[in-house]
């Protein structure tokens, strides 16, 4: 299918000219459906310092159906579920907001982007979402000290 | 059944070794000249085995013999009750006529012994009577002279019903029975008999057990049974009407997706995808981006105003190949005019080549490489991938309407009318805020999306009142056939449309916009219907 070519085009184009701060991999060389991308955290961000490794998943109807982003590395963030998945489901990445005229690029920069603003009423960490609004001294204390914890090593 | 009364009658038939016998062979003698015995209301019932009221319980009256090997005892305290010549299984013809047995009531063994004794004979029923002079109705059945020294347990052993006699009753019936059992000549009024029956003929006491009335009172089953029938009978009826009224709603829907009233699949009631035969129907035609430049304008710009502001390109197309049967999809001319600038396919996001690549026109003016959308389109979903605006004429209907996407049809408009008619008590009480009065009854889906659609609702400039009123008070046309009218010349929003229509527009689009979370919900909750509502909802389909 037209599937695999888009998908080989966008990884020459996205290896070529990533987002800032990242890099993209394949995770294993033979499946071009599972993407590897690792993630600086943005200095403007409570993340500075860390190394996010992000698996992105390509469904087989893609572009139909949105990529499924999912954070390796533990992560302090509202809109990242705090389990052993670590997903990322929102905006663009909803199947219902997807549209197959998206890259993959676009929604890395996406998640780069709500690693510096993290969206506290689309989130899937309540709890998390709450401390973020009302207490954030120390919802930044508790991201940083995960991201120096748990994204230390490159 | 308690035996209510006892009958005794004289018969005579032919001897069936000498006859063949018919059923109206057996002929009562009139009890002038001969003996008939009736009692009532003094009879025991001892046990009911196999008997219930209104059953036949009669035969040829008999008195069983003890097998040569019983105890002699038995036998001689059966002797000092029974006379010489009482009817026996040797009076009677070899013939297995039903037979009813009668005994005297001795002690336990010689009682069993007799019981033992008839197991062989084909007998209705067993008359016992205590060989004593009384007249009064015998002691009740769990009275413990019927005990037989093992607790009553004899009473279930044996598969006829057992009957017990005051004493004089018995003495009565043994001593008739010791009158009839030789031959006719031998009985009472015996030459007169032999003159009216033949000399040949058997005289013998017939009796007839009164078991009840049969239709006296229904019993708890009968009953029970009419209840039952009744129900079925109101759930069956039930069944039915909800059946047409299910085929009513499906021929609705239908005539409404005919209509382009509905859009099934804009409305995720359904997944559709596209027939091959009518993919096959829609345009194809080579790019052509030296046209871009010399854009042609449209013969009668009135008709599609605004279409020269935003047109980019037009196409020419490759000789027609679309089907006069289908009047919806677009007629080919040679030029296409394009109000998308659409230089990429966004499916494999490579560049139309001018001249070369050939593209598939969706009934929304979008463009894709046939070998990038034809397989979503046939495979995934009937859905433009850019603007979701379904590819499929309008109006068309799949084949099958099943009740289930009645349902679901049914339910998403019960619930955009609800968003509509809050929204438009919102607006008309001029609120203006967002997060108020939603209604806890709504699901948290549709609550974040009624919250979504006020705040479009209100952050449009018009005054709300009358657009809105008109949007909740009219039947809701479904989300699809907004964008389709966008889009079906290829304008975008058309600038002289009324404020009204396009702030109800606004709100259906918004609401549309929750299509997916909405199809899933409904479907998730098909799928964890318990069996026992899914097999109601196949008897009483207009539930749930
Ligand atoms: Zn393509
Ligand atoms: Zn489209």
């Amino acid at each position: 299918m037209a599937n695999r070519k888009r998908i080989v085009k966008e990884l020459s184009d996205v290896t070529r000219s990533p987002p800032p701060g990242t890099r993209v991999q394949l995770l294993d060389e033979s499946d071009v459906h599972i993407w590897e991308v690792l993630m600086d955290g943005p200095p403007e961000s409570v993340y500075v310092g860390g190394h996010f490794k992000i698996k992105v998943t390509l469904p087989t109807d893609y572009p139909f159906k949105p990529p499924l982003l999912s954070f390796t590395t533990k992560i302090y963030h509202p809109n990242v579920s705090n389990d052993d998945k670590g997903s990322m489901c929102l905006g663009m990445l909803r199947s219902d907001e997807w549209k197959p005229a998206n890259r993959i690029s676009a929604a890395i920069e996406m998640a780069r982007n709500l690693l510096i603003a993290p969206n506290a009423d689309d989130a899937v960490e309540v709890s998390i979402a709450d401390q973020f609004k009302n207490d954030r001294a120390e919802f930044e204390k508790i991201a940083k000290d995960w991201t120096k914890r748990y994204a230390g090593k490159a | 059944m308690a035996a209510r009364g006892l009958h005794t009658v004289t018969i005579a038939f032919p001897d069936p070794a000498l006859h063949e016998l018919h059923s109206d062979d057996f002929e009562q003698v009139s009890s002038d000249i001969s003996f008939e015995y009736d009692k009532r209301d003094s009879i025991r019932t001892l046990s009911t085995n196999t008997v219930s009221p209104g059953d036949d319980v009669s035969g040829l009256l008999y008195v069983p013999t003890l097998p040569p090997d019983a105890i002699t005892q038995c036998k001689e305290a059966l002797a000092i009750h029974v006379p010489d010549n009482a009817t026996t299984r040797n009076n009677l013809p070899e013939e297995r006529y039903e037979l009813i047995a009668l005994a005297p009531w001795l002690s336990p063994t010689c009682t069993l012994a007799l019981l033992d004794a008839v197991t062989d004979d084909p007998i209705r029923a067993f008359l016992f009577y205590i060989p004593n002079d009384s007249t009064v109705q015998p002691p009740p059945m769990n009275d413990p002279s019927w005990m037989l020294g093992e607790n009553g347990r004899w009473k279930s052993r044996y598969r006829f019903p057992v009957y017990a006699l005051p004493g004089m009753t018995g003495s009565i019936l043994m001593d008739q029975l010791d009158l009839y059992s030789g031959n006719v000549s031998q009985v009472p009024y015996g030459p007169q008999l032999a003159s009216t029956f033949g000399s040949d003929s058997y005289v013998r006491l017939f009796t007839i057990v009164d078991t009840g009335d049969r239709s006296n009172l229904p019993s708890l089953w009968i009953f029970l049974l009419i209840v039952l029938g009744i129900l079925i009978f109101v759930v069956g009826m039930t069944s039915l009407a909800m059946h047409l009224l299910q085929r009513r709603r499906r021929t609705l829907l239908r005539r409404r997706i005919a209509n382009g009233q509905v859009d099934l699949e804009t409305l995720g009631v359904k997944a559709l995808t596209v027939p091959r035969e009518l993919l096959d129907q829609m345009p194809v035609y080579t790019y052509r981006a030296d046209q871009r430049a010399s854009t042609q304008l449209p013969r009668d710009p009135e008709q599609t105003p605004g279409n020269n502001l935003l047109m980019a390109g037009t196409i020419h197309s490759d000789p027609p190949i679309s089907s006069p049967t289908h009047p919806t999809l677009a007629p080919i001319t040679t030029h296409h005019s394009v109000a998308y600038s659409q230089d990429t396919c966004s499916i494999c996001l490579e560049e139309f080549q001018p001249g070369t690549d050939s593209v598939r026109e969706l009934r929304c003016k979008h463009i894709y490489h046939p070998e990038c959308v034809d397989q979503a389109l046939l495979e995934i979903s009937s859905l433009c991938p850019i603007c979701k605006v379904s590819a499929l004429p309008l109006g068309y209907c799949p084949e099958v309407i099943t009740n289930a996407m009645v349902r679901r049809e049914r339910t998403i408009r019960t619930m955009r009318e609800r968003v509509a008619a809050e929204a438009a008590q919102d607006q008309r009480a001029g609120r203006g805020h967002v997060h108020r009065r939603v209604s806890p009854l709504l699901p948290e889906g549709l609550r974040a999306m009624l919250a979504h659609e006020r705040a479009v609702v209100q952050s449009s400039p018009m005054p709300g009142d009358v657009e809105l009123g008109a949007v909740s008070g009219q039947a809701i046309p479904p989300a699809g056939t907004v964008p389709r009218q966008q889009s079906s010349d290829g304008c975008p929003p058309d600038q002289t449309l009324s404020r009204r229509e396009r702030g109800r527009q606004r709100v259906l689009a918004m609401l549309g916009i929750q299509r997916e979370a909405e199809e899933e919900a409904i479907r998730r909750q098909e799928e964890e219907r318990p069996t026992w509502r899914r097999v109601a909802g196949r008897i009483f389909p207009a539930l749930a």
